[in-house]
């Protein structure tokens, strides 16, 4: 079962040949670049102040003046829509992030050594894995309190169990191939093995699951800014402006709809440059 | 095998230790006291007799050091007594059993839409491989599975609801799917349409993202089956095409197919909670956010615990019935 994970290096010339010829991924990382552009210089290019109240407009439709329309409270959608992939993304990018790199040591360091670590470790991602897991978002929430870095420390406990047993079985395997045998028996010790001969072997696995987990870490910061559990009001994120449009839908449905429509497409792209990269990654789907 | 299925219930056991822990602790952890919510005590705490307090609070063991309440928690959880609700004032698995049935009756309907839709699709853009109708499907199936689902059920409410008035907004029918059922020789079949009418919008949102998956799954599966040796020793023989898709090829790419369907049923139980607070649906999931609002310790925890209970053994079944599925797996 272990030895059957494909374990690929990004270095691999053909990988990112795979990538950059196929049409869906440049699409995808070109509209990622888009967001991430947005998120950085929203403070520069968004139109408005994304707290500007202005009762006299509120809940105006798309127009020139204000090309997503208004709000409740007559706050410019399309504005709070740039704040909100920076808020968001922000929250992804963090929790991804550093749930990756716990997952890599965690894994790294249980599949290596074993031992009552692996034990512990093993035991404790058990019960993480065995949480259905928004309703342990939930209870861990409410525990802490609902704010923007509980949501990223909630998402990365999420995230990490899953991740680290990945690693961990690719860490099995990949110590019992031979150049890291030859490797230890020119004398390399235990850090220069792991940090030469088995990490950079998973970080390629470790990059797909990174797209997905940047998909599903956005779909949760919105699932939770509804519920009012992570982003708080006035604060623009798109959790948030989707709990706002909730209140206005009949009136105001370009609130939701344009919402709805920017973590749609910010998924889709996440999910699809993950799919690609995964393809690129195994030999066996080389098109023939 | 039952010596396997043994040894997997006895390492649940640790498993289920650690889901008590965390949600105990997560529980005391919570900010806001159930008792002094309780009476309301939060608005004006001048006016709510302080021996009273003490009183409800010794009643409920909330008096206790937190190492005792969690001895107490636990050994009464390992007879089968969740304790009972601070604020309904009504035994915490009595309430949640109340509400199972709405959950399982949704959760089933949303894989039933999945498996029904998936499969078969999967099964007819993998013989169709490249072809116009294989892209778009696939297309659509991304589309499907990036669409945030309480985003779908807003707009399908806008749509079906509050537009055409075809369907109710939220809630669910004085009668489950079941009992209307049941109810058709002396009620006729007005009961099931009303169930079928409240259960059409929450059921088919809950489904999308498992209708993509199953079809993904089923046609990659179909996919690297037909690449099998002994599809073409099927064929060399002469059999027809139809007879090598439905015996040989279907029949061997089911088997992931049943492994990904429990898992995902698994996950759907736990994952019903957000539809159910869009469509205001009565399961589980909704009693679950309405107790942690409450600060209602006891019924949360019961919530928690008996949906990873669940979870837990619906993953242990998937395994069991993977290996009657196929007898090539051997327990070990």
């Amino acid at each position: 079962m272990i030895a059957t994970i494909p374990l690929f290096r990004w270095t691999q010339r053909p990988v990112l040949r795979r990538l950059l010829t196929s049409r869906t991924a440049v699409i995808s990382i070109l509209v990622i670049v888009a967001f991430a552009l947005v998120a950085i210089f929203a403070s520069v290019i968004a139109p408005q102040d994304p707290l500007l109240m202005n009762v006299s407009q509120r809940l105006e439709p798309p127009s020139s003046a204000h090309l997503l329309g208004t709000d409740q409270f007559g706050r410019d959608v399309l504005t709070r829509l740039m704040y909100g992939t920076r808020l968001s993304f922000l929250v992804a990018f963090t929790s991804v992030a550093f749930a990756a790199a716990g997952a890599l040591a965690v894994g790294t360091i249980a599949g290596y050594y074993g031992g009552v670590g692996d034990f512990v470790s093993g035991r404790i991602i058990d019960v993480l894995l065995s949480f259905p897991p928004i309703l342990l978002a939930l209870v861990l929430i409410a525990a802490v309190g609902p704010n923007i870095f509980n949501l990223v420390a909630v998402i990365i406990v999420l995230r990490l169990p899953g991740e680290a047993r990945l690693v961990r079985s690719m860490v099995l395997s990949l110590r019992q191939r031979t150049y890291v045998e030859a490797a230890r028996s020119i004398g390399a010790d235990d850090r220069r093995i792991m940090l030469k001969h088995i990490i950079p072997h998973t970080l390629g696995t470790l990059s797909v699951l990174l797209m997905l987990g940047m998909a599903s870490a956005i779909y949760l910061e919105a699932a939770f800014g509804f519920l009012g559990l992570g982003a708080q009001p006035p604060d623009p994120s798109w959790g948030t402006m989707m709990r706002e449009g909730l209140d206005v839908l009949r009136a105001a449905p370009h609130v939701s709809l344009a919402t709805g429509a920017a973590i749609f497409i910010a998924s889709l792209c996440f999910n699809s440059l993950g799919d690609v990269m995964r393809d690129a990654f195994d030999p066996m789907t080389i098109r023939r | 095998m039952i010596r396997y299925i043994v040894r997997r219930l006895l390492a649940m056991i640790p498993v289920m230790f650690g889901i008590t822990l965390i949600v105990f602790v997560a529980m005391r952890l919570v900010p806001g006291d159930p008792i002094v919510i309780l009476f309301g005590a939060d608005i004006d705490p001048v006016k709510v007799d302080p021996q009273a307090i003490r009183d409800l609070r010794h009643a409920y063991g909330l008096d206790l050091p937190l190492p005792l309440q969690y001895w107490s928690f636990v050994s009464h959880l390992a007879v089968g007594d969740f304790g009972r609700s601070i604020v309904q004032h009504a035994p915490v698995l009595e309430l949640i059993l109340q509400r199972l049935p709405a959950t399982l009756e949704l959760a089933i309907s949303a894989m039933l839409i999945a498996v029904l839709i998936g499969i078969p699709l999967g099964v007819f853009v993998a013989v169709r491989k490249g072809s116009v109708v294989d892209r778009a499907t696939l297309l659509g199936a991304s589309f499907l599975f990036a669409a945030p689902g309480f985003w779908i059920a807003i707009v399908l409410i806008l749509l079906f609801a509050v537009d055409l008035r075809w369907l109710p907004t939220s809630g669910r029918a004085d009668f489950s799917l079941y009992d209307s059922i049941l109810l058709i020789p002396t009620k006729g079949v007005s009961p099931l349409v009303d169930a079928l009418r409240h259960l059409v919008l929450p059921a088919i949102t809950l489904s999308l993202t498992y209708t993509a998956v199953f079809i993904r799954l089923t046609r990659s599966t179909v996919l690297e089956a037909l690449r099998e040796d002994y599809v073409r020793t099927a064929r060399s023989k002469g059999l027809a095409e139809r007879t090598v898709r439905y015996r040989h090829v279907l029949r061997n790419a089911l088997l992931p197919l049943i492994t990904a369907g429990g898992l995902y049923f698994a996950q759907l139980l736990g994952g019903t909670v957000l539809i159910e607070v869009v469509f205001a649906w009565p399961g589980v999931g909704r009693l679950g956010i309405d107790a942690l609002r409450f600060f209602d310790y006891s019924l949360v925890q019961g919530v928690v615990i008996l949906t990873a209970l669940l979870f837990s053994f619906a993953n242990l079944i998937v395994d069991v019935l993977y290996g009657v599925v196929d007898p090539r797996i051997r327990y070990s």
